[in-house]
């Protein structure tokens, strides 16, 4: 509507950032510049990447990026009339709380950076990150390899993409895993009660009292799988092992609405105990538990990097942050670069979802606020 | 000062299940892992006889519920076995284990709680001023920080800068030779390799200190960032409660106020965070202790695991969960003698 906010059309972020919505403008212009780098590195070599399906599958999300920046832009430059109901929907709601979140809008930048670059590597990565090169070993950052060379003269940039996915894949997988099956035992656990429920929390509180980490190198260590299904592997293991938290809350969440009239009043209507969960409970626990699957995140990549550096996760030479770090320590005085990216890379990928995950609490749950 | 033994005794017998329960738990998990320790011991020459012969050494002809209720059977008994890997009796690998893993988590408490406390209490005097915010930013990094990457920094500063100065300092008449020895800080071990036998015990204790400086630092500082911001939130709801507001309305020093009014009732959730951090702790301690070398817990349950050593793996895992047990009851039992509106029955 206002002038300045057109501005965003020429350059997604122009707008907010003139008319003062530094936050927003500044994670908008840094998604630009992915898309833009993505576009300038990747273009030259589309030929070389619709070989692969990955390859194909970053040419075609480039211009679903391109669409998505430039309709944030229009709808900042153009905002639509809402109807009454359509301003006080649940997600609007929540939208317009998170938006004056400062932190909770920089986790939300440093996610989506993460899910970009991360979807963009065969476009972003200038080098093959496993081509061995040993004239370039231990190369010091510049020019042409900017976060330098490891032991192998790979480059360290091209890998730090390329182990992002593994990282970001992972956590997803194994957290969506993880608040399924707890999800389903604290619904049931709070809902039926008795028995079941202190059957069900004795199983939590013996998942909680055997160390999370130990237990994930027992497994791991004790099931050797080859290639590739290692990273299936990680992902069951760390969702089995990562339950417990969500399972607790759901629990409370569903003991306290259980009580509540809607539910009584589903109840004498004579709907059936599934449906009463998944219809009327389950909907009014969920905020909790997605504030937690976002912290959750963080921890499983936090997991999953210590398991590669231990040298139980995906193996190579497939590049993971934790083994990258691992790689790097043999030479680390030499060529601190090699560990120090991936670890500043795994800093920043959690920290964002710490970020976004303490946005959303405040967002969504004024109740919880500190 | 009376326990509450009733409830003492009734916790301890809920731990019975739980300890089955674990070991139940890993011995399921190697009975289902592809190979057993006999494999390591079979080559491509090895007849049938001969690797008969070796499954009955191991006792792994046994079907596996008998096999199963022996252990449980020993372990109630704390009758640990023979190692299969390291051919010594497993307790006396975990009773040589255990003090030194203990050691590093004392030390991590040492440095946890006192930075962690007084971070947050900064934070929560000074709420959304630049010191909160500043202090926030750093504490919420180590907080995503990677312990093993925390671990190889230090290391990594250590080994460049800081023996850098110790050695310009004692080049430049700063330092006396012997003080530049203890200062040039190792980082890897337990005690040093050329005159650990030769140490008085002061000097032995000072080497063991000196050694054990950078894992405590490690994992107490990652640990820390944790309990500052548990801190931080706890002490900002005591300061808005009415009893806080009655006590600086009466006239009492700010200093009074906080340190004999609100950090008392703010301190609490964290005493039972010291309780339950034990699983943090040891979960910790397993990358600690393989980055520095530490000769701990973590290093043998690791070597165990990879050795396919069934008697050393659910050990540790007993002695493990043992403390995670003992911990969850301290926190219970501290909790209720500080805070006088629990009972516990």
């Amino acid at each position: 509507m206002s002038p300045p906010a057109r501005l965003g059309l020429a350059m997604p972020g122009l707008g907010h950032l003139a008319s003062g919505r530094l936050v927003a403008g500044v994670g908008l212009l840094l998604l630009d510049a992915v898309w833009l780098g993505a576009g300038v590195l990747g273009w030259p070599r589309a030929a070389q990447l619709t070989e692969s399906w990955h390859g194909l599958l970053s040419l075609v999300f480039w211009f679903g990026m391109a669409a998505g920046l430039w309709g944030a832009a229009w709808a900042y430059a153009f905002p639509r009339r809402l109807s009454a109901a359509e301003r006080h929907g649940a997600m609007r709601v929540a939208w317009r709380q998170f938006r004056g979140h400062t932190t909770g809008m920089l986790g939300l930048f440093g996610v989506l950076m993460l899910l970009s670059a991360t979807v963009l590597t065969p476009m972003l990565a200038p080098f093959d990150p496993v081509a061995i090169d040993v004239g370039d070993k231990n190369m010091p950052p510049g020019g042409v390899f900017w976060m330098g060379t490891d032991k192998f003269g790979r480059d360290v940039l091209s890998r730090l993409l390329h182990g992002g996915r593994v990282s970001l894949t992972v956590g997803f997988i194994a957290v969506s895993l993880a608040a399924t099956i707890g999800t389903g035992v604290g619904a049931v656990a709070g809902y039926v009660g008795g028995r079941v429920d202190r059957a069900l929390m004795w199983l939590t509180d013996l998942m909680l009292s055997v160390p999370r980490l130990v237990l994930l190198l027992a497994i791991a260590g004790l099931f050797r799988v080859p290639g590739d299904a290692k990273l299936y592997l990680l992902v069951v293991i760390l969702g089995l092992t990562g339950w417990m938290g969500v399972s607790r809350i759901v629990r409370s969440e569903v003991l306290s609405l259980r009580e509540r009239e809607f539910v009584i009043a589903a109840r004498a209507l004579g709907m059936s105990t599934p449906r009463i969960i998944l219809r009327h409970i389950l909907p009014n626990a969920l905020a909790p538990v997605i504030v937690y699957c976002s912290l959750a995140i963080g921890t499983t990549i936090l997991a999953e990097a210590a398991l590669s550096f231990l040298g139980l996760g995906v193996p190579p030479p497939t590049p993971t942050w934790g083994a990258m770090v691992n790689d790097a320590r043999q030479f680390l005085r030499s060529a601190p670069w090699s560990a120090l990216f991936p670890g500043l890379a795994i800093v920043a990928a959690v920290m964002s979802f710490n970020l976004l995950g303490d946005g959303l609490r405040d967002a969504l749950d004024p109740k919880l606020r500190t | 000062m009376s326990l509450p033994w009733r409830y003492i005794a009734s916790k301890l017998l809920t731990a019975v299940p739980l300890l089955l329960g674990v070991i139940t738990l890993t011995f399921v998990l190697i009975e289902l892992s592809p190979g057993t320790i006999v494999d390591k011991y079979v080559t491509s020459d090895t007849t049938p006889e001969h690797r008969e012969h070796l499954v009955a050494l191991f006792g792994l002809d046994e079907p596996a519920w008998w096999r199963f209720l022996l252990i449980v059977r020993n372990l109630a008994v704390f009758e640990f076995g023979l190692s299969l890997s390291k051919h010594q009796p497993v307790w006396d690998l975990i009773s040589e284990a255990l003090p030194n893993t203990l050691l590093l988590s004392g030390a991590t408490l040492l440095v946890m709680y006192p930075t962690g406390i007084l971070t947050g209490v900064a934070q929560a005097l000074r709420h959304n001023r630049t010191t909160d915010t500043s202090l926030s930013v750093a504490s919420l990094t180590v907080y995503s920080m990677p312990t093993f990457w925390l671990a190889l920094m230090l290391q990594l500063f250590v080994a460049t800068l800081w023996a850098g100065w110790v050695s310009q300092a004692a080049a430049g008449g700063w330092l006396g030779d012997e003080a530049a020895f203890w200062l040039d800080l190792p980082i890897s071990g337990k005690c040093d390799p050329i005159y650990c036998d030769d140490f008085l015990p002061w000097e032995y204790a000072l080497d063991v200190a000196r050694h054990l400086l950078l894992p405590g630092l490690a994992m107490g500082l990652a640990s820390a960032a944790g309990t500052a911001r548990y801190m931080r939130s706890s002490l900002l709801e005591v300061l808005h409660t009415d009893y806080v507001r009655t006590a600086r309305a009466k006239g009492l020093r700010p200093l009074a106020v906080v340190g004999r009014h609100a950090l008392r009732n703010a301190l609490l959730p964290i005493v039972t965070l010291l309780g339950l951090s034990v699983p943090f702790l040891f979960s910790g301690s397993v990358i600690v202790e393989i980055v520095f070398g530490w000769p701990g817990m973590g290093r043998l349950i690791v070597d165990a695991i990879f050795a396919q050593d069934v008697p050393l793996v659910i050990g540790c895992f007993y002695v493990f969960t043992l403390f995670v047990v003992a911990g969850n009851l301290l926190a219970d039992i501290g909790y209720g003698l500080l805070d006088p509106r629990v009972r516990l029955t």
